[in-house]
């Protein structure tokens, strides 16, 4: 936590009440048709599902439960049900007729909407069980690889920083709020809303959110629940499914049915009054939102759809199936790896420039330079523009930015530039020269008002040089990770050995198929 | 063996390893590591090794980790004067800054030259580029700064890999989360060296150089735990001093005294009720000024091979781990001695040098260590810069924190505790000062 992190909450226990964080809102939120709420419970100690709540915004959710949920042919009975309806939503080919045959074809961004991070958790543990599963009726086997490698992808892309397709609510909220409270509080999701949405000042607020956190959200149950209201119908069916007693069977999975329904409609309303909440909220979205979603949609394409089309990229690597545990061919660890830094440098520049408090936090951290243009210069004598400017800042927070950093100019992203020098311009000043690197000229296609850099008028103006994106560099790493037929492939490139990667088929990825692939 | 005796039973050593090393390079040798402790002359291993490989007519590429680093790898060849053109390869806006004669500048790949020769470039530079002439040998100083992913990239530049590089220092710099790439078989976040040697299946040959030339002889002692490899030092016992003149009795000439029989010492200043300052410890910073102007007030002088002389100024370094430290550092600084005292973060302080360091303590703000806070690499470059002295200064809870604290071995399975050894590393140093009554409180 930063001493600007620090200063916000306690400001935020002072007003008694959530208090927004930045100027703009960070999150896409999609529109109720291409928003899909899921929500699970657990038996405690398991990692399947007892059961699943799913469904639109403003609609009753479906809700499917198992009487035992440590029965795995009932459970994976379950997933079986509720796959179609994940993977029509991102628009699987075997259940979407208009499915993207491209990454131009995706159309608006199709999100999936979580209760906390332990819901996050569950598709993680659905993909395991159920990605390379042979176990079983065939076709339903196969419906079960389909969901888990959904899933597996879901919970990958929810790794990738700034990503807009597997929103966790409780995350969201503290994305768009400084809520006056410790953090583990504050992955409930029950208690962020209740600090948010009550009415009356802090005490009324924090009544609220200590009623709300009394009921879980999490995948878990609360202990009394679980052991005093549903263990007893759970030993009763048992005792039913031991004797072949189907009517009793019948009777007590319907008793445990109706103990589980309200908790799965508890976590499913509370991610609908999240979105409710973020949708009502008067700040406008970041306009850097837009590529982040972008960049989704994209990740949609080439992580999920293609993959399942079965379509290799030069670019992005063969279509494979991943593990749910870790990438153990090196190609694609790396490329990941890329992936994931470009989508961090993504994240952070594609809102900066569009959110004052964001500046205002980076110039706090000395991650970027507030200041005046005391000087323009065009260094170069010949046509070749060289501008220079020489701002003066003021000394007065720990500075970050080093000589040879590379900034750009807050509001205009492609106004690069790189840092000469740094020095001491009397008391609590420095002098810092900073060379324009790009969009030296008036921009052709930019927004009005931009001058040359080279224009003198500039002299006087306050100007914020925020850091400059290095995410071009990381997706072209990403990219060069595939290249083979190079000199010292046989070890950069090399197949693993061990038995880490000798994996059986129903338990990892095949990778000598991928390793035939790659040889093309 | 004593004195003389040692000393040359390390050099013989490490004229064997560069003999090999050489002999490696020119014979076609697919896969080397050397593993260099702080000061042990890597940097004239790796240029001995470019001129073996461009005498064989071979071509060579040079890789190093940041331009600054690969500027100088550029100045030294052509101050050895080998009559071999160097070719330094730049990214398009680097500005070339003045170069000696035998250094050539190409920013374009088309530019490179053809035949035998000799290029330098960051590891990111040759990432990036399409390398269409690849080269015999790929030659990596610092490499245990690069992350594997990165060094993957260089598999289009040669077939041939020598990494070269100091495995206790400072890893490759991870800014996201990389949890699901911690029991990857090649897990690209790590030390490119680490992955090598973590896996069984990869050939390579290994060389560790013998010892620092760097370090005075009990420093390296101090940092030796910091390593998976036994290493010694040149430098023998009393050979490397700081001497003063007679101060008075207070904590601060108590602690300077101490460096007339020892390399290091430490300055404790009581940790506040409320806890230790975070990042920027003002306090402890005037305390870290107090000692440069102390040392230069009493006349200290530095002995090592080269002779005894008054310390300067621009002997002294100052290092901590936050910049916003060594902002306040720079800033305690008077005036005069501003620009002359370097300051820095042990990122920037790898591979310099001086003969007096003044660090703050990695810990020193931290009560509760994380895996990232128990790390050693930071505190072992902050240990391993001095040719005479170190002051150690921290708020003292150091000990305290440290022998209370638990580590909980989250790590992935299969994976090193890096908490664990981290904590181990880190009592192991600081019991070893206070151990040998090097410890003055304040």
């Amino acid at each position: 936590m930063t001493g600007d992190q620090v200063v916000k909450r306690l400001k935020a226990w002072a007003a008694g009440k959530p208090l927004p964080r930045g100027s703009t809102l960070h999150v896409h939120i999609a529109q109720n048709p291409d928003l899909l709420i899921v929500a699970f419970v657990r038996m405690g100690g398991e990692s399947a599902p007892w059961g699943i709540a799913y469904g639109f915004p403003g609609t009753k959710p479906t809700i499917l439960t198992v009487p035992e949920g440590r029965n795995r042919t009932l459970v994976a009975d379950m997933a079986a049900e509720f796959a179609p309806a994940l993977l029509r939503h991102f628009r699987h080919r075997d259940y979407d007729r208009g499915s993207p045959a491209g990454p131009k074809q995706i159309g608006a961004l199709r999100q999936l909407w979580l209760p906390n991070r332990t819901h996050l958790d569950m598709l993680h543990f659905i993909a395991y069980a159920y990605t390379f599963t042979r176990v079983g009726e065939r076709d339903r086997a196969k419906t079960l690889n389909k969901l888990g490698r959904a899933t597996g992808w879901l919970f990958r892309e929810a790794m990738r920083p700034g990503q807009q397709t597997v929103m966790v609510a409780s995350e969201a909220l503290q994305t768009a709020y400084t809520f006056p409270a410790e953090d583990v509080r504050q992955a409930h999701l029950g208690f962020l809303l209740a600090w948010a949405a009550t009415k009356g000042g802090r005490d009324a607020r924090l009544r609220a959110a200590g009623d709300a956190e009394r009921s879980a959200v999490a995948t878990s149950l609360d202990p009394p629940v679980e052991r005093d209201d549903l263990q007893p119908s759970v030993d009763d069916w048992n005792e039913a499914h031991r004797n072949n007693d189907a009517k009793a069977q019948s009777r007590h999975a319907g008793a445990i049915e109706a103990k589980l329904r309200p908790e799965l409609v508890r976590r499913f309303e509370l991610t609908e009054r999240a979105i409710e909440v973020l949708r009502k909220d008067p700040r406008r979205v970041n306009r850097g939102v837009e590529s982040l979603v972008a960049v989704s949609s994209e990740e949609l394409w080439y992580q999920f759809l293609r993959q399942e089309l079965k379509i290799d990229d030069k670019e992005d690597g063969p279509a494979i199936t991943l593990s749910p545990e870790t990438d153990r061919h090196p190609a694609v660890a790396a490329s990941r790896y890329y992936v994931h830094e470009a989508s961090d440098e993504l994240y952070l520049s594609a809102l900066v420039h569009d959110d004052d408090e964001m500046q205002a936090e980076a110039v706090a951290e000395g991650h970027a330079l507030r200041g005046i243009i005391a000087k323009v210069e065009d260094v170069d004598p010949g046509r070749r523009m060289e501008p220079i400017w020489t701002l003066i800042v003021n000394d007065d927070a720990p500075l970050r930015v080093r000589e040879g950093s590379w900034l750009c100019v807050a509001g205009l992203p492609k106004r690069s530039a790189r840092v000469r020098s740094i020095e001491r311009a009397g008391p609590g000043k420095l002098e810092v020269q900073v060379e324009i690197i790009g969009w030296k000229k008036k921009p052709k296609d930019g927004p009005r008002g931009v001058l040359a850099a080279d224009d003198p008028r500039l002299v006087g103006a306050d100007v914020t040089l925020v850091p400059n994106s290095g995410e071009g560099m990381f997706r072209r790493k990403s990219q060069k990770a595939w290249e083979r037929g190079t000199p010292g492939e046989w070890l950069t490139h090399s197949r693993p050995a061990g038995p880490q990667t000798a994996l059986p088929d129903d338990v990892g990825e095949n990778i000598d198929d991928l390793v035939k692939r790659l040889g093309k | 063996m004593k004195g003389d005796g040692a000393r040359s039973a390390l050099e013989a050593e490490a004229k064997r390893q560069t003999t090999a090393v050489r002999r490696y390079v020119t014979d076609g040798g697919r896969l080397g590591i050397v593993r260099a402790p702080p000061g042990s002359g890597k940097t004239w291993l790796l240029l001995d090794a470019i001129k073996a490989g461009r005498t064989a007519k071979m071509r060579v590429a040079v890789a190093a980790q940041t331009n600054s680093q690969v500027d100088s790898i550029c100045r030294r060849f052509a101050l050895m004067e080998t009559g071999f053109t160097i070719t330094r390869f730049a990214g398009g806006t680097a500005q070339p800054g003045t170069l000696p004669k035998g250094v050539e500048w190409v920013t374009e790949t088309k530019e490179l030259p053809h035949g035998p020769c000799v290029v330098a470039g960051t590891t990111a530079k040759w990432g990036l580029v399409n390398i269409t002439d690849p080269y015999d040998v790929i030659l990596i100083d610092e490499a245990w700064q690069m992350s594997w992913a990165d060094f993957m990239l260089l598999g289009q530049v040669a077939k041939a890999f020598l990494l070269i590089g100091d495995p206790g220092q400072i890893s490759p710099v991870v800014s996201i989360d990389v949890a699901r790439w911690e029991t990857a078989p090649r897990p690209p976040h790590r030390a490119a060296p680490h992955v090598i040697i973590e896996d069984s299946q990869l050939k390579r040959d290994e060389w560790s150089l013998p010892g620092t030339r760097r370090l005075p002889h009990d420093a390296a002692d101090l940092v030796r735990p910091f390593y998976d490899f036994d290493f010694g030092a040149f430098a023998q016992p009393g050979e490397r001093r700081v001497s003063l003149d007679p101060g008075g009795k207070g904590p601060q000439d108590r602690l300077l005294d101490l460096l007339r029989d020892g390399s290091a010492a430490a300055l404790t200043l009581p940790t506040p009720d409320h806890g230790p300052p975070l990042e920027q410890d003002v306090e402890l910073a005037a305390a870290a000024v107090k000692v440069v102007k102390s040392l230069l007030a009493r006349g200290a002088q530095v002995a090592d091979e080269e002779g005894k002389r008054k310390l300067i100024a621009g002997d002294i370094g100052l290092c901590a781990t936050h910049r916003s430290m060594n902002s306040a550092l720079d800033l305690s600084l008077p005036r005069e001695l501003r620009g002359q005292v370097r300051v820095d973060t042990p990122e920037r302080w790898q591979g310099l040098e001086c003969k007096v360091m003044i660090v703050v303590h990695p810990l020193s703000g931290v009560l509760r260590p994380s895996a990232f806070d128990l790390e050693t690499g930071r505190l072992c470059v902050m240990a391993s810069r001095h040719r005479a002295g170190m002051i150690v200064l921290t708020r003292d809870h150091l000990g305290s924190t440290l022998g209370e604290f638990i580590p909980t071995a989250s790590q992935a399975i299969g994976r090193r505790d890096v908490e664990g050894r981290g904590l181990r590393d880190n009592l192991a140093f600081w019991t070893r000062l206070t151990a040998a009554g090097r410890v003055v409180s304040r």
